[in-house]
């Protein structure tokens, strides 16, 4: 069975910030100032306060491709 | 007790540190923002009871504030969410990376960000073949795994973006992202940057989609400063 074709590029035009635009922004980048980010989303939700520490962490610690 | 919470460092208009700290204020969005002088780097700050508690709502506000602020400012570093803090520790932490920070200040001066996100078949799980020899090895296996590939159409986009990129980023995807690219472009040529995607990927063929959005603070050329 031959593997099945590929698309033609759809490419989305998003001038609105996405939902992923918006965490990735503000949980993953931008300044790090102190860590009362966990502890503000400490009461709020755990599972996001493990996901980004964990992102902290592995942006300090993977190897970067370019900057 | 109030908080200091900041959204954004930006350029001083003196190089010479402003002693006292003198704020000037402006609403943005419904939100009373302040500027205030730490050493010889501003913030953009809002006093408040408590810290914002984590939620799509939260989060899309202060996105929406930043990106705001931005057009106010030629140079700004944006903050994480959550970045509650005392007005002496942020002095502390400002005047121990200044340097830093008036480089990455200087470095999106005028600029923008443009982000591409290249979608595709979610990988499928990878079979397990035994654990590894040791844990050089599996330090290996994480960094290979970590690797970023990005897949033919965005390295198309880079090089189509090449002629008016300052800076790039590449992030290794998860799931359906297979990567993301973030550029940093001069203000104002977000349109050019669509322009030259779009002619790069016409009649490209590729396994999924890609979402270009911007333009944006440059939220992935802000240095990590974590003490």
């Amino acid at each position: 069975m031959s593997p099945p074709r590929p698309h033609i590029a759809h490419i989305v035009d998003d001038s609105e910030a996405s939902l992923l635009d918006v965490i990735d922004s503000l949980l993953n980048k931008g300044v790090v100032l102190n860590a009362d980010l966990i502890l503000a989303l400490a009461n709020v939700d755990l599972v996001y306060v493990r996901l980004s520490a964990l992102l902290c962490a592995a942006d300090r610690v993977l190897p970067r491709a370019s900057r | 007790m109030r908080v200091v919470y900041v959204y954004a460092l930006v350029e001083p208009r003196s190089r010479r540190p402003l002693t006292p700290p003198r704020a000037r204020a402006m609403q943005v969005r419904g939100h009373r923002i302040q500027l205030i002088p730490v050493g010889t780097i501003q913030a953009l700050v809002e006093l408040l009871e408590a810290p914002p508690a984590l939620s799509e709502e939260s989060l899309r506000a202060q996105h929406d504030i930043v990106v705001a602020l931005a057009r106010r400012f030629d140079a700004i570093l944006p903050a994480r969410f959550g970045a509650a803090v005392d007005i002496a520790e942020l002095e502390r932490l400002l005047a121990l990376r200044e340097k830093s920070l008036r480089t990455a200040l200087a470095r999106v001066r005028g600029r923008e960000q443009m982000t591409v996100r290249v979608f595709g078949p979610e990988p499928q799980a990878r079979i397990k073949t035994g654990m590894p020899v040791s844990g050089t090895a599996y330090l290996h296996g994480r960094r290979k795994a970590a690797r970023v590939r990005v897949p033919a159409s965005g390295r198309r986009v880079r090089r189509a973006v090449k002629s008016i990129m300052d800076r790039e980023r590449i992030d290794a995807g998860h799931g359906r992202v297979q990567a993301t690219l973030h550029h940093l472009i001069q203000r104002g040529r977000h349109e050019q940057y669509r322009a030259l995607v779009r002619r790069a990927l016409e009649g490209f063929p590729t396994d999924g989609g890609i979402v270009i959005s911007g333009p944006w603070p440059p939220f992935a050329f802000t240095p990590d400063l974590w003490p």
